[in-house]
């Protein structure tokens, strides 16, 4: 029985010609997306990976010098784009790529491609996560926006009734139809984004590519039910379109926005200049209760001991307790990063928490913040970034106060290291974390989906029951 | 007779109480994005002030140290010298500039969240400062929806006000079937079209007036200026015409005698087609025309340019001032010569930089009139000031008023000649100058046209679909 529904449902809504002028023009508009997608993401892909040999090679070639002087010189990184950035590019166009690595600095990375887009970047990009996102929602409304309403109105509700069809058997059929009709669209992109994933080649997260496909599919659950709940409650099939199309600029145009007003009032940051006044003044003075004379000292303590030289700091060359003091000195300024740098990530990461509980109200915002997790474009993946590279910044400017402790001996700052020293230091890399990580950085707007996915089905037979067969 | 029509019209729609909720939740959103367009604006305003306060105190300061030790007090220590233009110029001093808000700056955020509210200039080449990275006031998701600002109300749901009172004009009336009766009546098809739009027209533009013209009376800043009543009309002018689109869409669409439902599907389609869709489209193109240049490719770009450059300066740096060799001034003299060398090569890269930029906007402004949503768009965040051509103008100001702080300090540098308490008078200072309000209003009328033109358009289209849908009914 469903599966005739199904049949003829599927027949109905692939002859309307409307409806396949509008399907059409989504797959179209999905497939332009991707391809652009593709195009951005190999060429950003290559640029930073270019960018990162010259620097790497701006870092060998720096000639001789002191350890201490190449540690302020530096090294710059470059922030590899998301895992599935072509499909998803997330928030990657508002955060910083550009991080430099350098003594006494832990700074922010820059250079976030929002800062050079035009004017017209208030109205978004058009991804193929903004269709999968914005415009399939709609092409589902218009395919079952008359499920109910409109056998109602054409009188056929009434004849299915006297056959003795059950109306969940009917939701069914009429569910079925409509995802047929839909996986007729998303088919073709389904394929395409597996076909450029295994263009764009290593790198690929093929769990994550297999974790957005469910995701998109309960999205689309949820859209289906809301849409049989309004056709089958509405008093015509034009009362439902419009209240349909209500619902859908309600949740993903106006409370999107409202999230992201509301979001800096809940867990505001500091302005640029109170931070940066913040961090002068704990780098002169310390952190509050631990100045700055105790902490060096108690790091220069710490470090002596695990060298052995406890005590002996009279008899120990000039070259090598200075050295140590770098690096007592470098400890300390690590603190004060470390305390302001993480206090502004957490409050970061407290509003993008805001706008994902936000999605209680939206399952539109429940996706966007789930594929941009999956995709590796949020900014969980860039805080991740963040913290290896600073790690990595530690253990680099480590290695070489250490060289300079160790080998300067009586050349003191005139002692220069070469080239030997600079290859040594491992090349930075950042692998992205696994899927199961990305999952658990969106918990809460998995765990929203899957309650948007419950709360509309069971409405939906709720409905379906309870259907007036005759206006 | 058309006004008649326009009266009866009337008293239906406000026995409506669906057309009530409609207002009163348009009423609604204009009020907050007001409040909140009011709010983002004045924290703006106030940082910006705060730091450019800030640094001019600090120049202060400086100079009345500088008088005291003048006055035979005490020297200042040898690195916080208020009379070495090497030091001061490097940074002991620095201008703050900014790029002030317009009185009508809660209109439409804009671009402004995406650029620095600040920039601080020293004698060191803008590249080379100490970065900060960029610590914005709004975490990334935030910032990529873009606030709720009164230009998104009257882009995005506008239209939506004007679809829902507008998609069942005909139809509605033949599917009632009063259609025909009205028509038995003395009063032609195209009266009694013109008549129902007419009103609605009335209404909605009212509605828009009093709501934008109210939200704008309490969010804005110092109107009562000429450049701001020009703003303020300009404003109202951009409104009215995109309303006046989309009411003449609505009517063209009715015009082709569909059923109601229909008609709004089609509206519907056409609004997110126009305002969600072709946006983005544009984008698309103008970005694969003119590919925003690569920041990260500059980076390195600079730093190959300047690398022997750079490492004097991490030399002259890195070694925490052990065992000079040379004579502080001459050290000074040369670290300067050095940021002078290393701007002047990075220099054409970052006029590349610019020029690409500028090629996008070129590019934006043509393809403006591809869609309504777009031109409305661009007129709102042109008379808000805080759009691309507002900033480009003033990012390249910057860069000659850098050139002439960098002089001021580099000319007594060289010479050997300290800073006098006097100079610090002399230093020079940085206004903005902005466009001649007839260069913006030719630009933003001409974003109009690309309105009231499709509008005029559509509306001759659908006269001959309303005497089909009359020969029907």
């Amino acid at each position: 029985m469903i599966g005739i529904i199904a049949r003829k449902e599927l027949r109905e809504l692939v002859r309307d010609g409307r409806l396949r002028l509008v399907a059409a023009l989504v797959v179209l508009l999905l497939l332009a997306s991707m391809a652009f997608g593709w195009r951005q993401a190999a060429a950003v892909a290559a640029e930073r990976e270019a960018a990162q040999r010259t620097a790497d090679a701006l870092w060998v070639d720096q000639g001789d010098k002191n350890p201490h002087v190449a540690a302020h010189y530096g090294k710059h990184v470059f922030k590899p784009s998301g895992a599935l950035a072509f499909l998803d590019p997330g928030v990657d166009p508002y955060l910083g790529v550009t991080l430099e690595l350098a003594a006494h600095q832990r700074t922010l990375p820059r250079d976030a491609a929002a800062g050079d887009a035009s004017s017209l970047a208030r109205f978004g990009t058009l991804s193929a996560a903004t269709v999968l996102q914005l415009f399939v929602p709609l092409l589902i409304i218009a395919l079952g926006f008359g499920a109910w309403s409109g056998e109602r109105e054409r009188g056929t509700l009434r004849q299915l009734a006297a056959t003795g069809v059950r109306p969940r058997q009917l939701l069914v059929g009429k569910a079925l139809g409509v995802s047929g009709a839909l996986g007729l669209v998303l088919l073709p992109a389904a394929v395409a984004a597996g076909g450029v994933a295994l263009a764009l080649g290593e790198g690929v997260a093929w769990s994550r590519l297999a974790a957005l496909l469910p995701s998109y599919l309960a999205y689309y659950a949820v859209i289906v039910a809301i849409t049989f709940v309004a056709s089958a409650r509405a008093r015509s099939s034009r009362a439902a379109l419009v209240a349909l199309v209500g619902f859908w600029s309600v949740t993903c145009l106006v409370l999107p926005r409202l999230a992201s007003d509301a979001a800096p009032r809940v867990a505001p940051l500091p302005s640029p200049d109170a931070f940066a006044a913040a961090v002068k003044r704990d780098l002169e003075t310390g952190l509050p209760g631990a100045p700055r004379e105790d902490r060096v000292e108690a790091h220069l303590g710490a470090l002596l001991e695990r060298e052995g030289f406890e005590g002996a700091e009279n008899l120990m060359p000039d070259a090598l307790l200075q050295g140590f003091e770098l690096q007592a000195e470098a400890a300390f300024e690590d603190e004060v990063f470390d305390h302001h740098v993480e206090a502004l990530l957490d409050a970061i990461a407290r509003q993008e928490r805001v706008s994902q509980w936000a999605a209680a109200l939206s399952p539109y915002l429940a996706i966007r913040a789930l594929s941009s997790g999956l995709a590796g474009t949020d900014f969980a993946h860039h805080r991740a970034f963040q913290t290896d590279a600073e790690h990595y910044r530690q253990a680099l400017v480590r290695a070489l106060n250490e060289d300079f402790a160790r080998n300067a001996g009586d050349e003191g700052w005139r002692y220069r290291a070469g080239r030997d020293l600079w290859a040594r230091a491992p090349a930075f890399e950042h692998a992205p974390p696994d899927l199961r990580w990305a999952l658990r950085h969106n918990a809460v707007a998995l765990t929203l989906l899957l309650a948007w996915l419950l709360l509309a089905w069971a409405a939906a037979g709720f409905t379906a029951q309870r259907v007036r067969v005759v206006g | 007779m058309l006004w008649t029509v326009v009266q009866v019209e009337g008293r239906n729609l406000l026995a409506e109480r669906g057309a009530w909720w409609l207002f009163g939740l348009l009423a609604a959103f204009v009020a907050y994005a007001a409040w909140s367009g009011a709010s983002s604006a004045a924290a703006h305003r106030a940082a910006t002030r705060a730091a450019v306060e800030e640094e001019d105190r600090k120049l202060a300061d400086l100079r009345a140290q500088l008088a005291a030790i003048e006055a035979g007090g005490p020297d200042a220590p040898h690195a916080e010298d208020p009379a070495d233009p090497a030091l001061v110029g490097a940074g002991l001093g620095a201008r703050a500039v900014a790029l002030p808000p317009t009185p009508t700056a809660s209109i439409a955020a804009g671009q402004r969240d995406a650029h620095p509210a600040v920039v601080r200039l020293t004698t060191q080449s803008r590249l080379a400062q100490p970065p900060r990275g960029d610590v914005a006031l709004r975490g990334p998701t935030s910032q990529r929806a873009g606030p709720f600002d009164l230009a998104f109300v009257f882009v995005y749901l506008l239209p939506l006000l004007i679809i829902a009172l507008t998609y069942d004009l005909l139809a509605g009336e033949r599917e009632r079937g009063t259609l025909a009766l009205v028509l038995s009546q003395p009063v032609s098809l195209a009266t009694f079209v013109l008549g129902k739009s007419l009103q609605r027209t009335m209404v909605v533009g009212g509605a828009t007036v009093v709501l934008a013209g109210g939200a704008l009376l309490l969010s804005a800043d110092g109107l009562a200026s000429a450049d701001g009543a020009v703003r303020a009309g300009l404003y109202l002018a951009a409104l009215l015409a995109y309303a006046t689109f989309w009411f003449a869409a609505a009517v063209a669409i009715n015009s082709r005698g569909r059923s109601s439902a229909g008609n709004a599907l089609a509206l519907v389609g056409l609004w997110l087609a126009l305002v969600v869709a072709l946006p983005g489209l544009v984008r698309v193109v103008v970005e694969a025309t003119y590919p925003p240049p690569s920041r990260v490719e500059l980076v390195n770009l600079a730093r190959s340019a300047a690398s022997e450059i750079e490492e004097e300066l991490s030399a002259l740096e890195g070694d925490h001032g052990a065992e000079p060799d040379e004579s502080p001034a001459e050290t000074r003299a040369r670290l300067l010569a050095t940021q002078e060398a290393l701007d002047a090569r990075v220099r054409p890269v970052v006029q590349r930089f610019r020029e690409q930029l500028e090629a996008q906007q070129r590019l934006v402004d043509r393809l403006r009139f591809v869609s309504p949503a777009i031109a409305v768009h661009e007129a709102l965040v042109d008379v808000a000031g805080t759009g691309a051509h507002r900033q480009q103008r003033f990012e390249a100001q910057v860069d000659a008023f850098h050139g002439t702080w960098r002089a001021f300090f580099a000319e007594r540098v060289r010479a050997g000649r300290p800073l006098a308490s006097a100079d610090y008078a002399a230093l020079p200072t940085f206004t903005f100058e902005d466009e001649p309000t007839g260069e913006l209003a030719a630009r933003v009328g001409l974003g109009l046209l690309g309105l009231l033109v499709p509008a005029g358009l559509l509306l001759a289209f659908s006269a001959s679909g309303l005497r089909r849908v009359g020969r029907l009914a």
